[in-house]
């Protein structure tokens, strides 16, 4: 077999494997020691297999249990809740106010979790009852909290983007900025979504009460703690001022002083989020490790430049081809989850999206609102299941029906960013030229 | 076995904390000092890098005490229970391989940094600490490996007993 053969076989081997309950970290390291030991002997492939966990532990990946840290301290302390009910006054009044609230607490909690996952369950638990309370549709309220979440990894700071810097040896600050504008026109699509929805079915979305506009300012005034941490993880890289590993360090530390000066965060809650942000960590690291096994084994098959071979044989446009790796990430989406789809597929894809002359870090943006995509659709929408989880007596059919108008808010944007690539691109270049 | 296993992944977990917790310190400080007094703490990257392999390797023992794999249950929906516990015993076996096969390669790496008494470059750290941590880590997750393995396949056979070590905490 020609090492491009090899490579396809080990991808539909690994593809196998995952869907036969194989852990995923140790399903592609396995695919990558075999078919690496297939292309260049068993003794290279050892040595590759030996030295990749040492070689891993480099400064770029201290970024990652930082960044994890502050968002866990974030979701335990109650910023989610001042978030919402200032989200909330700025919405007060409205048919339709607390959906969109959902929406704008989410975009603001997104700015210091960095985890789509910990938006929705976190949100799960905050604005569905209170829609519930309030005679919202179950539509309304689980598809607004589920697709609120998918903004948790692409509103900057995102673990996912860090985890594709890592992967592409792309900048992790570049990344960021990129994600500012999509991850903010994501939001008004979302609200759009919800005010489209009231117009159409005003039975799903009972007239809010007013709000005293004093009252309104107050609330509004208790958003200061994500600002300020905001302010440090993101604009203190911006600012010149630190390396994301330092951000993520100092926000950390920012957000337990606060947390715990507002009596929300205990020695044990600490302790708790510490074990969290450790296993957490323990398990992207064990994911990463077979990862790069695995990208070692695919730069050894040439895949990527066999697959530009084809794209030329075939005489492909840049935008279908594209076009074609879309696809092929909302099926994967389908059954993979966010951190699968880009540890398994960037050293396939991007290689083929730079030589077709797309920019790395537009074509991060890209993939992080397609897998987002996959953590709201069946059958592995994982927000779903998240909010399922505590929303027992709401049937999974529901949220899906819920979620449903929302994605045509990520195929809009997903068309922009295709269209307009400058949506990603003009924040990292304006910051680093 | 669970229970000395449990106990030693959750005592490699704490260590790990003390790591983090020490990685979130010197960033504060290292920059507090460089920002304030033009005076950063010497090697400070080195410093991080060293805390990066507890923190990184030491709490896989416990992901995989607990489970905290990702994995993709797609199959298990559809197909009968006893079936669906072989398929997760099958994918622990596959797991147990890898991490063996992975803790015995990073074996000679390691002998090579004592070999050849490599160290970092500024504050001159010999880089077998470090690979220690991290060999540490893998072995202990081995060790959690074989136990998880021996408990999915007491589950498929139905003699599981109902001790389960899984979110021990």
């Amino acid at each position: 077999m020609s090492p491009q053969e090899i490579g396809a076989t080990g991808v539909v081997v690994l593809i196998v494997l995952t869907l036969l309950r194989v852990p995923l970290g140790a399903a592609m390291g396995l695919v990558g020691l075999l078919g690496y030991a297939a292309i260049d002997g068993w003794d290279k492939a050892f040595i590759v297999f030996g030295t990749t966990p040492y070689n891993l532990t480099s400064y770029s990946f201290s970024v990652l249990p930082l960044f994890i840290l502050m968002g866990t301290v974030a979701t335990r302390s109650n910023m989610s809740q001042e978030l919402f009910v200032a989200a909330n006054a700025i919405f007060a009044g409205r048919r339709g106010a607390l959906p969109m609230a959902t929406i704008g607490a989410c975009a603001g909690f997104s700015a210091i979790s960095g985890s789509s996952l910990a938006t929705a369950a976190t949100f799960t638990q905050i604005a569905v009852p209170e829609m519930r309370r309030y005679g919202y549709d179950e539509r309304l309220a689980t598809g607004a909290v589920a697709a609120g979440g998918t903004l948790g990894i692409l509103i900057p700071p995102s673990v996912i983007m860090v985890i594709y810097a890592l992967a592409a040896e792309e900048s992790v600050p570049m990344l960021f900025a990129a994600g500012m504008i999509p991850g903010l026109i994501l939001t008004l699509l979302f609200m759009l979504v919800i005010w489209v929805m009231v117009r159409l079915f005003p039975e799903r979305a009972p007239a809010g009460e007013r709000m005293p506009m004093g009252e309104r300012i107050r609330a509004v005034l208790a958003m200061w703690k994500l600002l300020l941490l905001f302010g440090i993880a993101v604009g203190g890289i911006y600012a010149g001022w630190f390396s994301p590993t330092e951000a993520a360090g100092i926000a950390s530390f920012v957000a337990i002083v606060i947390a715990a000066a507002s009596r929300e965060l205990t020695w044990r809650g600490l302790y708790e989020c510490v074990m969290e942000t450790l296993r957490t960590t323990g398990m992207l690291m064990f994911i990463i490790v077979g990862a790069w096994i695995f990208a070692y084994f695919v730069v050894q098959t040439r895949l990527p430049v066999g697959l530009i071979d084809l794209i030329k044989h075939f005489d492909l446009a840049p935008w279908a081809v594209i076009m074609m790796i879309l696809i092929f990430y909302i099926i994967l989406g389908c059954v993979l989850d966010a951190v699968a789809i880009i540890l398994v597929t960037v050293p396939v894809f991007l290689p083929v999206a730079t030589a077709l002359g797309y920019d790395s870090v537009w074509y991060g943006i890209l993939m992080v609102v397609v897998v987002e995509i996959g953590l709201i659709t069946p059958p592995v929408g994982l927000n779903i299941f998240v909010m399922r989880a505590q929303l027992p007596d709401i049937e999974l059919t529901t949220m899906f029906r819920g979620i449903a108008p929302f994605l045509v808010a990520d195929g809009v944007l997903i068309a922009l960013l295709l269209i307009f690539p400058q949506i990603a691109l003009w924040l990292p270049k304006l910051l680093y030229g | 076995m669970i229970d000395l296993v449990s106990a030693a992944a959750r005592f490699l977990t704490r260590v790990a904390a003390v790591f983090l917790l020490a990685m979130v310190a010197i960033n504060v400080v290292d920059v507090g000092l460089r920002e304030g007094l033009n005076a950063p703490i010497f090697g400070t990257h080195e410093i991080v890098v060293f805390m990066l392999a507890a923190v990184a390797f030491l709490a896989i023992p416990e992901v995989f005490l607990r489970d905290q794999h990702i994995t993709i249950e797609l199959i298990d929906q559809v197909i009968p229970d006893r079936a669906a516990n072989w398929l997760r015993a099958f994918g622990s076996l596959c797991a147990l391989v890898y991490i063996v096969l992975l803790a015995w390669f990073m074996g000679q790496p390691a002998l090579d940094y004592i070999e050849f008494n490599e160290i970092t470059m500024d504050l001159q750290i010999p880089l077998i600490w470090q690979a220690a941590l991290i060999l540490t880590g893998m072995a202990t997750a081995a060790i959690a490996a074989f136990v998880l393995l021996l408990r999915d396949i007491g589950r498929a056979t139905g003699q599981d007993g109902g001790r389960d070590g899984r979110r021990t905490e």
